[in-house]
Order: structure tokens, then C-alpha cells, then sequence
């Protein structure tokens, strides 16, 4: 006679308990264990000590030192190529200006403000007087173009002059300040859309077209209140309309199309080896490592201006969440490696080491994809180098744990004829 | 053991010899009356005489005379009086930091030096400018000059000028920032030829170039690397030896043409250009490179 069969939802519930008390014997136990907490915490603590320290150690920390400029969200674009898909946008027109001289800017302003564009800018920069003749017919220019914004630059280190306007900046109040943000030579991500100067605001260069162009995007990003932003990088060279200054003096190219469009004046060189106002970006195909710089900083300009008109904002985890998560990540770490470092210890280094790569692979692919799909900057380094740091901190609290123990009494799982 | 107190014995021995050496001192600069008194005969200084610990030199009253210690350190002299030149060896130290040194100087810097981080702290790295420069500087030079490798023939190094100059001032030097130019013509042109200064200039050793018109500072000094015979041919032949498929002569020369062009060897390319177009008359790329490339690099008909 057949035993009667029990029912699967019955199975099926045993099947999970059974799981779930494998899982307590191997791992969870360790979750809640006050070694396990008080390891945790001082990882963070010595963290925070490091923070702490009156120096800035990373020239003595290869690993610092390497990631200084890396980020891993820059594989979204460099290699998976987040901004593949994104259609050219029409709204903004870009004139290179090539080699063309004061005269030649003065001819092509005048050629563009006829067709009534929203904006003009001229992302130049003129440190002195040149031909008397050429300077007078540009000034004017300047000048008489109400929605002709021209380029600034902030120099902190001026404490008297700190926005250098340039040869032509006194004519016109249209400015905007051409800087970025990054190390020099490194990667810019990031640009500050207003700098507060004695008590002025005064905004960057795309700000102030923005301003000009869109007073609703302008408003929205009035309204964040950021000190900075990430740039989010929708296109390339190519994905903007690209127009020859030249084409343009010569007649071989109409205007009807500027009209009512952002055009931006700058300088670009096809050239991959003239780097003259070429900065790193993270479109770069090597995102780490030495390479040379990929985008003229018209089109850097250009992907703020879209991403400002778009109001398609790079977010940042908030920093308690971000925090949260870091915690919790490395506790589980810890638990893990505590586990094994008392119940197996021969495989504490491969399990650590394995856990390790595991969760770099993980964690990248995780901070990547949030970053393609949702813009949402998370910092995935920190994390990383918690888990580095844990294995180092373990080995400390084992000792600091069994001197405890034995001067004290302290309750540990660790004892001194473990290892 | 028995091998410390002959290593002992040198190194006092190196010290002496050291300590005994004699300074050499060369005029570099002389405004005034500076007189120098040697083996008893007073004679007027002169820039590029050479001095010693024994000579004695004599600064008049509003004089001034600059001084090059050992090739390595540059002092002056202002006020007046006779100085016997030996009193002037503690300016003969030149600054050679070792390489420990210098590390630590290196790591004081960076621990001394925190910045944060761009995030973080932002005026601190804001020096990155998303703007092209147009500045008050008149004379303009193609930037494919920023490195030009020379071994032979005649090639004009042009430049634009945006202002009525008619006089420019071509120098050469060994540094790329500050020294003497070693090599110095004026030119009515806007083009001077390789030619013209490479003859002066010593093969396998870096120079570097400005140009500038009256009255006006410079651009950054570019690259010229003058190539040995025996280098660019061996250069040459890997060129050369690329291709493995059939070419004819014409089509072979246009390559070596594009190639040494791509390398910076525009004199060079000019020649196998110009071969290519002679031998193969009827190419009409052959012809039209050529034309563009005299046009790009204002060469002469």
C-alpha cells in the first residue's frame, strides 16, 4: 500500500525551513554576532580615523592613487555606449570657428545674428588687443548683439579680479564663466552652473545660454539649488549640427535654419592629435589609464546645454542611503568572512578573495546599469574598498579581541589558539 | 673586513679631490665698467671670458656684471669693489638634489598639499577652461609644427601673421623653456628654410623654435629633432618594408610620401610627394596631394 502523498505546499514549506536552518547554521548566525557588529564598526572607524589624518596620504596609497580618476559609471559610456541611441539635437547648432581671427568672428557673428537665432555663444577667450581695426569691429559686435553671450573665466586664485572677463567682457554683461570642474588633465564630469563671488552670482557659460534660451529649464535648475552638476553626456560631436565657420563666411551654407536656435561658436579640430581645448570626457574609449583627450570643450558645453534644456539630470543617492547601504554591505561581508575565518580558516583567503571579486563584478554591473537606466550616480569605490579593508581589520580585531579577553574577560568568539 | 679602511681611504680621497677642484667662471652679462686683474694685467671684461679662482675681478661704481659658475649657477655682482673670485665658490653649489631628495621633497609636497576632491572641493579644480584662445599674440603657426623631424632637403617652416609686422625674430634653442637661443636669424618673411639653421644644429638632440614678431612675446617653443643618416634610413626601410603587396615605384613613394608626412618628416615627405607626382604624371591624387601639400605648408613654386 502507497504512503498517502502530503501535499506540495506542505513540501514545499519544510523545503524552505530545512533552507532557512542550513543557512542559519552556515551563515546568518554570524549576522548577529557582536563580533561581527563590532568588526564592522571599526572598519568604519578606522575609516573615519584615516579621514582624520591632517595629510593627504594617497601618494603613499597606490590604490588611491589609481582610482583618483576613475569611475566606474564612465563605462556606461565608454563601453557600453549609454549615449549610442540619442538622436542629434536640433535645437543647437554648432559653427566651427577653425583658425578664424577677430575679423573673421565679427563676420560670422553678423552673418548669424541675421537669421534670429535664441542665442549665440562665442566660447573664445581674448586676452588682449590685437589689430585695432579687426578688435573695434568685433567690440562692436559684442556690443550690438543683445543675445551674443561670450565666455568668462573664474580664477579663485585673484582674490581682487576673480571673474577674468577678457578684452571684450567689459561691452557686454552677457557672460558666462567657461570653467569645469575636474583635476587638471583629468576627466570633467562635473560643472557648477553659478559661482558666488562678494556676494554675486554669476553663471557658467551654458548657464547663461540657458537662461537666454529656456527660462523654464533655467528656473528648474535654479530651483536644485546644486553647488554642482554631473554631466550627463547624451551625444557626441556627431550627434550635434555641425556647421564649418568657413561655409558659412563663403556663402556655401544658408541661415534660415539658425533661426530661433542655439548656436555655439567654438573651436574644433578633427584632428585626435590637436588638443587644443580638448579636455578628458568619460566618452573616452580608455576609460582608465593614459590616453588623450577626446571633445573639444564647445561639445562638453553643448551636453549641458542639452541636458539642461532636457532636464535630464544626473541624481546622486542621498548620502544617509548611500551610507546605509555601504554598512550593510560590509557587515554581510564581515559575517561572511568571519565565518570563515573561525570555522574554516584554510578557506578564509580563497572564500575572501573570491567574495571580493564577486562583489567588485556585481557591484560595478549594478552601479553601471542604475547609471545607464535611471541616472542615478552611485559611488560603487567606496563600497569596494570597505570590503578590501575588511579583511585587514579582521585580523586587527582578532587581536585587539583576544588581549581583551584575556585582560578582561570580553566575550569573543575568537580565541588565541585558533590561528 | 679588511676592505673598510681602503674604501674608507678612497672616499676621504674622493672628498679631497673634490674639495680641491677649481671653479671656472664665465661672463654672461656686463653693464658698466668691470675690469678683471690676471697674472698681473688689468684688461676690461668682456661677455664669454673665462675666469678663475685666481683672477680677480673689479666692479666700478653703477656697474653690474652676471656670472656663470661651472656651467651650472648664475650669480651677479652689483656692488662696487675688487673681488678676489675665489670668495665666490659658495655660488658655484649648483642644486643637484639627489634622486632621495628629491622623492622626499616630492612626498612632503603631495602629503603637505591636500586638495580633496573635485566633489568636495570644487575651486580648487576649476582651472579646466572650455574655451579656445584667441590672444593678443599676432603670429600664428600651423599646429602639425609642433614636432618637426629633419634628416635632409629644403623646407620652408612657415607661419601666419594677423598684424602688420614685417620683421620676425626665429630662434632655436636647447630647452624647451628659458636658456639661450642657439641659433638666432631675422626674416622679412613669414617662412624660413630648415635648411637654413639645420646645418648649425647637431644631429639626435632635441631644439626647440619660436617665432615672433617685433615687439611681441611668443607661443610655447616647438619641437625639431634632426635625425642621423644612418636612423632615418633604418626609419626608411621599416617604412618600406610595410607594404608586402605589389606597388609600382610611384604608388610606393606616395605611400613613403603620406607616411613621413604622418611622422612629421615634412621635407622628407615633400621629396616623395613631389617623386610620385613626376613619375606618375597622370595620377591625379599624386598631383592634387602635391599641390595641397605646397599649399598647406606654403611652399614656393
Amino acid at each position: 500500500m502507497q504512503p498517502p502523498k502530503r501535499p506540495l505546499k506542505k513540501n514545499r514549506f519544510v523545503f524552505i525551513k530545512k533552507s532557512y536552518q542550513w543557512l542559519h547554521r552556515f551563515y546568518l548566525r554570524y549576522l548577529i554576532k557582536r563580533d561581527t557588529i563590532l568588526a564592522t564598526f571599526s572598519v568604519f572607524f578606522v575609516i573615519g580615523l584615516l579621514g582624520l589624518l591632517p595629510f593627504d596620504s594617497g601618494i603613499l596609497n597606490p590604490f588611491k592613487t589609481a582610482l583618483k580618476d576613475l569611475d566606474f559609471n564612465d563605462i556606461s559610456y565608454s563601453v557600453l555606449h549609454k549615449n549610442a541611441g540619442t538622436p542629434i539635437d536640433n535645437r543647437i547648432i554648432i559653427i566651427n570657428i577653425g583658425n578664424a581671427d577677430r575679423l573673421g568672428l565679427a563676420a560670422m557673428i553678423e552673418k548669424i545674428r541675421q537669421a534670429k537665432p535664441k542665442v549665440i555663444g562665442l566660447d573664445v577667450q581674448f586676452a588682449g588687443p590685437k589689430d585695432p581695426q579687426h578688435d573695434s569691429l568685433l567690440r562692436h559686435m559684442i556690443g550690438s548683439t543683445p543675445n551674443l553671450v561670450i565666455v568668462s573665466r573664474i580664477d579663485w586664485s585673484n582674490k581682487t579680479n576673480t571673474e577674468q572677463v577678457g578684452y571684450f567682457g567689459i561691452y557686454t554683461p552677457n557672460r558666462g564663466y567657461a570653467n569645469f570642474i575636474g583635476e587638471d588633465g583629468g576627466t570633467i564630469r562635473n560643472f557648477s552652473p553659478f559661482e558666488k563671488v562678494d556676494g554675486k552670482f554669476y553663471p557658467s557659460f551654458a548657464t547663461a545660454i540657458v537662461a537666454r534660451a529656456d527660462s523654464t529649464a533655467y528656473q528648474k535648475l535654479k530651483h536644485r539649488k546644486k553647488e554642482y552638476e554631473v554631466i550627463n553626456y547624451s551625444r557626441k560631436e556627431e550627434q550635434y549640427l555641425l556647421i564649418d565657420g568657413l561655409d558659412l563666411l563663403e556663402n556655401n551654407t544658408t541661415t534660415d535654419f539658425f533661426h530661433n536656435k542655439i548656436i555655439l561658436m567654438g573651436y574644433i579640430n578633427p584632428d585626435p592629435y590637436n588638443v587644443e581645448d580638448k579636455h578628458f570626457t568619460p566618452l573616452n574609449a580608455k576609460f582608465a589609464g593614459k590616453s588623450i583627450p577626446d571633445m573639444n570643450g564647445i561639445i562638453v558645453h553643448a551636453n549641458i546645454i542639452s541636458m539642461l534644456l532636457d532636464a535630464n539630470y544626473i541624481q546622486d543617492v542621498p548620502s544617509w542611503l548611500f551610507w546605509l547601504l555601504t554598512i550593510l554591505i560590509c557587515w554581510m561581508h564581515v559575517a561572511l568572512f568571519m565565518r570563515y575565518y573561525i570555522e574554516e580558516h584554510i578557506w578564509f583567503h580563497i572564500v575572501a578573495k573570491m567574495a571580493q571579486i564577486f562583489f567588485a563584478i556585481l557591484s560595478v554591473y549594478i552601479g553601471i546599469q542604475f547609471f545607464s537606466w535611471f541616472n542615478l550616480k552611485i559611488d560603487t569605490k567606496i563600497s569596494l574598498i570597505v570590503i578590501i579593508l575588511a579583511i585587514d581589520i579582521i585580523y586587527f580585531y582578532e587581536a585587539l579581541a583576544v588581549w581583551l579577553h584575556s585582560k578582561f574577560g570580553f566575550k569573543t568568539n575568537f580565541h588565541s589558539k585558533s590561528h | 673586513m679588511k676592505c673598510i679602511p681602503l674604501l674608507v681611504l678612497l672616499s676621504f680621497c674622493n672628498i679631497s679631490i673634490e674639495a680641491q677642484k677649481t671653479n671656472s667662471f664665465l661672463i654672461y652679462s656686463v653693464k658698466g665698467s668691470v675690469t678683471t686683474v690676471e697674472n698681473n694685467k688689468g684688461t676690461k671684461v668682456k661677455i664669454g671670458k673665462l675666469l678663475t679662482d685666481k683672477s680677480r675681478l673689479t666692479v666700478g661704481p653703477n656697474s653690474l656684471v652676471s656670472i656663470i659658475c661651472n656651467e651650472s649657477s648664475l650669480f651677479s655682482v652689483t656692488k662696487a669693489g675688487s673681488y678676489s673670485m675665489e670668495q665666490f665658490k659658495d655660488s658655484c653649489q649648483a642644486n643637484k638634489s639627489s634622486i632621495t631628495s628629491n622623492y622626499l621633497k616630492f612626498i612632503w609636497n603631495q602629503l603637505t598639499t591636500p586638495k580633496g576632491n573635485p566633489e568636495k572641493n570644487r575651486k580648487n579644480y576649476m582651472n579646466n577652461v572650455g574655451a579656445v584662445s584667441r590672444t593678443s599674440i599676432s603670429v600664428w603657426v600651423d599646429s602639425r609644427f609642433d614636432t618637426i623631424n629633419y634628416n635632409n632637403g629644403t623646407f620652408p617652416v612657415s607661419w601666419k601673421c594677423y598684424s602688420d609686422a614685417d620683421e620676425f625674430t626665429f630662434e632655436v634653442y636647447q630647452m624647451a623653456r628659458g636658456g639661450q637661443p642657439v641659433y638666432q636669424k631675422t626674416v622679412t618673411k613669414t617662412s624660413i628654410y630648415i635648411s637654413d639653421f639645420a646645418a648649425q644644429l647637431n644631429p639626435n638632440t632635441a631644439y626647440y623654435w619660436k617665432i615672433l614678431a617685433k615687439g611681441e612675446e611668443s607661443d610655447e617653443r616647438k619641437l625639431f629633432f634632426i635625425w642621423d643618416n644612418a636612423s632615418y634610413e633604418k626609419l626608411l626601410a621599416q617604412l618600406r618594408n610595410t607594404q608586402k603587396e605589389f606597388e609600382t615605384v610611384a604608388e610606393e613613394n606616395f605611400r613613403l610620401g603620406f607616411l613621413l608626412e604622418s611622422a612629421r618628416f615634412y621635407s622628407e615627405a615633400y621629396q616623395h610627394y613631389k617623386k610620385a607626382a613626376q613619375l606618375n604624371p597622370s595620377a591625379q591624387l599624386f598631383q592634387k596631394t602635391l599641390e595641397a601639400f605646397k599649399k598647406d605648408y606654403n611652399i614656393e613654386q
